[in-house]
């Protein structure tokens, strides 16, 4: 099985992004008022867990879902709609450490499992871990995704 | 001063919540940003799609869930924070118009002999429409500070 971890990208939980997501989508004191924050267990503005989760989302679509270097395809082709496909869901979300304002993680994925779906011809059924690392190491949030994918998606092609 | 500890979440409990109305407007700006796939930024991209029209990217909806559930009750209950999701599932589309509501089930609640000042909270999150179809499934665990740490649970 193929276990290497491939990195998807970088980015850096400043305060202004942290609190740009949180107040629209999770605002806790200790996501959006830095005041609040100081006093709080973590001592400080942390990044909500659901925005290390979306931001791994977005480097995963824009490097995952390129269509290759395959031949062209028609413009509704679902390469093209949906370049890494839709997701069944979700299994064993882990916020396992606070990331702080200013702190830089590395965003990873890992296929673990990929067949070809037996009710829709033409697509990959692929399971996935996913995580996020701070730059010294330490994972911060994993994951395991379920999701549907055109066929030639690249990553669905790293297989066992 | 929080209004909910611990002791009042009772297992078996179920509530609903607020409600949020999806714009495509919102769809598409939170796609270009975090899931950008045309077919929950374009409509014609989408209506070609599996989902069959423009749908909203399912990390969408569970940052929709996270809000509703801030507004329902988590930032008023004393919440230390979540150590993560046992598991969740996307089970229909959301399209523009959809009407969201949180539906929140108690379904374990445990004291720490090891942090007497928490307990550990299983809560069922579901987003329903108004046709009662469920589009979001979630389990999640939240830390809740306790009204009276440490004291013996009936």
């Amino acid at each position: 099985m193929d276990a290497a971890p491939v990195e998807i990208g970088r980015f850096t939980f400043t305060e202004a992004e942290i609190t740009r997501f949180a107040l629209n989508f999770d605002p806790q004191p200790v996501h959006v008022d830095a005041e609040a924050a100081r006093h709080a267990p973590f001592g400080g503005l942390v990044a909500s867990g659901w925005h290390v989760v979306c931001v791994w989302m977005g480097f995963f679509v824009r490097t995952q879902g390129t269509g290759g270097s395959a031949p062209a395809v028609p413009s509704d082709h679902p390469r093209i709609v949906s370049p890494v496909g839709v997701g069944f869901g979700l299994r064993a979300l882990r916020w396992t450490a606070p990331v702080h304002a200013g702190d830089r993680l590395v965003f990873l994925t890992e296929v673990l499992e990929a067949r070809a779906s037996g009710s829709r011809p033409g697509w990959t059924i692929v399971r996935r871990r996913n995580s996020a690392r701070r730059e010294d190491g330490a994972e911060v949030m994993a994951f395991e995704l379920s999701h549907l994918a055109p066929e030639g998606e690249p990553a669905a092609r790293i297989r066992g | 001063m929080a209004d909910f500890f611990f002791e009042d979440f009772i297992v078996g409990e179920v509530k609903t919540f607020g409600s949020h109305t999806m714009t495509e407007e919102e769809i598409v700006t939170f796609a270009r940003e975090f899931d950008p796939q045309p077919m929950h930024i374009d409509a014609a991209a989408g209506a070609k799609s599996v989902l069959g029209g423009l749908a909203a990217s399912g990390w969408h909806t569970c940052a929709i869930m996270m809000r509703l559930i801030c507004d329902g009750f988590l930032l008023r209950t004393a919440g230390m924070g979540s150590p993560g999701v046992t598991e969740n599932n996307w089970l229909a589309p959301v399209r523009p118009g959809d009407t969201l509501t949180l539906r929140r089930t108690v379904l374990e609640a445990r004291t720490s002999k090891s942090r007497p000042e928490m307990g550990l909270a299983t809560f069922r999150f579901e987003l329903v429409k108004p046709d009662k179809t469920v589009v979001v499934d979630q389990t999640c665990v939240i830390m809740i500070g306790r009204r009276n740490p440490g004291a013996r649970l009936a």
